[in-house]
C-alpha cells in the first residue's frame, strides 16, 4: 500500500513537474525575446549615433547584464579575429550554439538569422531599417506572448496536474 | 605589417604571411588579376607559393569573393559605418595604413553616394618618418614663440608627412596643439587613437571639416597651435583668421609650387598677402627625400635655400 502511494504521488508530481517546466519554458522564451529585444535596441541605437561598427556594438552589448550577453560578446571577439568569413557566417554559428541552451522557437531563430544577413551593408539606412525591420517582428511576437502566456501558463500547469491525475486513476 | 595582413582574405594572408615584408609600399588587389607588390626595387607579382615574381603569368590570381572577403575585414563587417570613407575613396587602418578603393562609383545629383562592385584595393603601408622637419624647425621657431607657416609643395612631397613630425617635435616641446585632420591623414586615427606619433600635448580632431574644426577646437581645448592640412577653401580662410585673432599660432600646408602662384588664386591670394603667415616653406623632393627647396619670410623674401 505505502509502495503505490509513494508511486501515486511520484507520478503526480513527474507530470505537474513537466507542467510546471513547460509553462516556465513560456514565459522564458518571452523574457529572452525581451533580452534580446532590448539588446538589439542598445546595438542600433549604437550604430545609428556613433556609426559604431557591428563588433563594437556587439561588444558593447555583450557588457550589459543580459539572457545573451555572452553570445553577443562570443560574435564580436571571433569577429575581431578576422578569420571565420562573413558576420552572417559567425553570427549563425554562434547563435546556432547558444540557441540550444535557449527556450527560443526555430521562428525566433530564423528571425535572427535573416537579420543577420542584412546587417553590415554599404548603405547606413539599410542597417538601420534592418534593425527596425527586426525590432518590429520580435515586439509583434513579444506582444502576442504577453496576452497568450498568462493563460497559456495557467493552463499548462494545470493540465500536468490533470495529466497526472488521469494517469494515476488509470493505473490504480 | 601584421595589422595589414590581419585585413587581407585567409588565402592573401596565407600567401603573403610567407614574404619578407620589409620595403613593401603597396599591396594591390585586383579582381582575376595577378597579386601585385611595389617595393623598393620595384614592382613584383606574388605566386602562390608567396615568391616575388616580375612575371606577370606566375602571379596569383585575387578572387572576386577575396577582394570581398577583404572588404568585410577592412570594414570591419560595417560598411555602413566607412559610408563617407568609401565616398571619398579611402578607408585608414590602424597603425596608418591605408585602403584605396575602386569599383562603380553610385552617382546621386551628380556627386558619389558610393561604391558597389568594389573590384581594386590598393593597400598603402604608411611609413612615418620621425625627425624628417628637423631641418624646418628652425625657420618655424620664433623664441618661445613660431611664426604662423605654411607649408607649400606639390602633391606626392611629402607635405603631411613633414607636417606630421612638425606637430609631434612642437607637442612634445611643450606646446598644447590642436589637429584638424579631416581625412586622417595627420595622426591616423583609428577608433580614435592617433596610429602616428603626433606628440604628447596634442589633441586630434578626426575627420572633422577643417573650418568647423579650428573654430571647435578654439572653443574646446584652447591650443596654442592649430595644425591643418591643405588648406583651400574659403570658409578656411575665415577659419585659419579667427584663429589668428583668438591668438593660435598657425601650421598649415597647401598644394602648389611657387608662392606667386599661391598669390595669383583667389582665396588664397588674400591669406597669403594679409600677413597671417610669417613663413611659407616650400618642400622639393628628391631621390625619395624631402627637402627644402625655399624658406620665405612673411613678405615672400627669401630666407635660405
Amino acid at each position: 500500500m505505502l509502495l503505490k502511494i509513494a508511486g501515486s504521488a511520484a507520478v503526480l508530481l513527474a507530470c505537474a513537474g513537466f507542467g510546471f517546466f513547460a509553462a516556465s519554458e513560456v514565459e522564458r522564451r518571452e523574457q529572452q525575446l525581451r533580452s534580446l529585444y532590448a539588446s538589439f535596441l542598445l546595438i542600433q541605437g549604437d550604430i545609428r549615433y556613433r556609426k559604431s561598427s557591428l563588433p563594437e556594438a556587439f561588444l558593447m552589448a555583450g557588457r550589459k547584464q543580459g539572457d545573451f550577453a555572452a553570445f553577443f560578446d562570443a560574435v564580436a571577439r571571433r569577429l575581431y579575429r578576422y578569420e571565420d568569413g562573413s558576420f552572417e557566417q559567425v553570427f549563425c554559428e554562434e547563435l546556432r550554439k547558444c540557441a540550444k541552451e535557449s527556450a527560443l522557437k526555430k521562428k525566433d531563430i530564423a528571425l535572427l538569422e535573416q537579420l543577420s544577413g542584412m546587417c553590415g551593408q554599404m548603405d547606413g539606412e539599410l542597417t538601420m531599417a534592418a534593425f527596425d525591420w527586426y525590432l518590429e517582428q520580435a515586439g509583434e511576437e513579444i506582444d502576442v506572448l504577453a496576452r497568450e502566456n498568462v493563460q497559456k501558463t495557467a493552463l499548462l500547469k494545470r493540465m500536468g496536474i490533470l495529466a497526472g491525475i488521469f494517469l494515476l486513476v488509470l493505473l490504480l | 605589417m601584421e595589422t595589414v595582413l590581419k585585413i587581407l582574405a585567409a588565402n592573401l594572408r596565407t600567401i603573403l604571411r610567407k614574404l619578407d615584408a620589409k620595403n613593401i609600399f603597396e599591396i594591390r588587389l585586383r579582381a582575376e588579376k595577378p597579386l601585385l607588390l611595389h617595393t623598393m626595387s620595384g614592382e613584383y607579382f606574388v605566386t602562390g607559393a608567396g615568391q616575388c615574381s616580375r612575371r606577370a603569368e606566375s602571379g596569383y590570381i585575387v578572387r572576386k569573393n577575396e577582394i570581398c572577403e577583404t572588404m568585410e575585414y577592412i570594414s570591419n563587417y560595417s560598411l555602413y559605418a566607412f559610408e563617407e570613407e568609401v565616398r571619398q575613396g579611402y578607408i585608414t587602418l590602424p597603425g596608418g595604413h591605408r585602403v584605396g578603393i575602386c569599383g562603380k562609383a553610385v552617382i546621386e545629383g551628380r556627386q558619389v553616394r558610393g561604391m558597389k562592385y568594389i573590384t581594386c584595393l590598393n593597400i598603402r603601408l604608411a611609413h612615418p618618418v620621425t625627425g624628417c622637419a628637423d631641418g624646418l624647425m628652425r625657420h618655424i621657431k620664433a623664441g618661445d614663440g613660431i611664426h604662423n607657416t605654411l607649408i607649400i609643395a606639390p602633391p606626392g612631397c611629402g607635405k603631411t608627412t613633414m607636417l606630421r613630425d612638425v606637430v609631434r617635435q612642437l607637442s612634445d616641446g611643450g606646446k598644447t596643439v590642436g589637429v584638424v585632420d579631416e581625412r586622417s591623414e595627420i595622426a591616423a586615427c583609428s577608433m580614435g587613437i592617433p596610429q602616428f606619433d603626433v606628440g604628447m600635448r596634442t589633441d586630434v580632431l578626426d575627420c572633422c571639416p577643417k573650418a568647423e574644426g579650428m573654430l571647435l577646437l578654439i572653443r574646446s581645448m584652447a591650443p596654442e597651435v592649430i595644425a591643418v592640412d591643405e588648406i583651400g577653401k574659403e570658409e578656411d580662410f575665415y577659419a585659419l583668421r579667427h584663429a589668428v585673432h583668438c591668438g593660435c599660432k598657425l601650421l598649415a600646408t597647401v598644394h602648389g609650387e611657387e608662392l606667386s602662384e599661391l598669390r595669383a588664386k583667389p582665396g588664397l591670394k588674400e591669406i597669403c598677402g594679409s600677413g597671417i603667415f610669417g613663413r611659407f616653406l616650400i618642400l622639393s623632393k628628391k631621390d625619395g627625400k624631402i627637402r627644402i627647396r625655399e624658406a620665405l619670410d612673411g613678405e615672400g623674401r627669401r630666407l635660405c635655400s
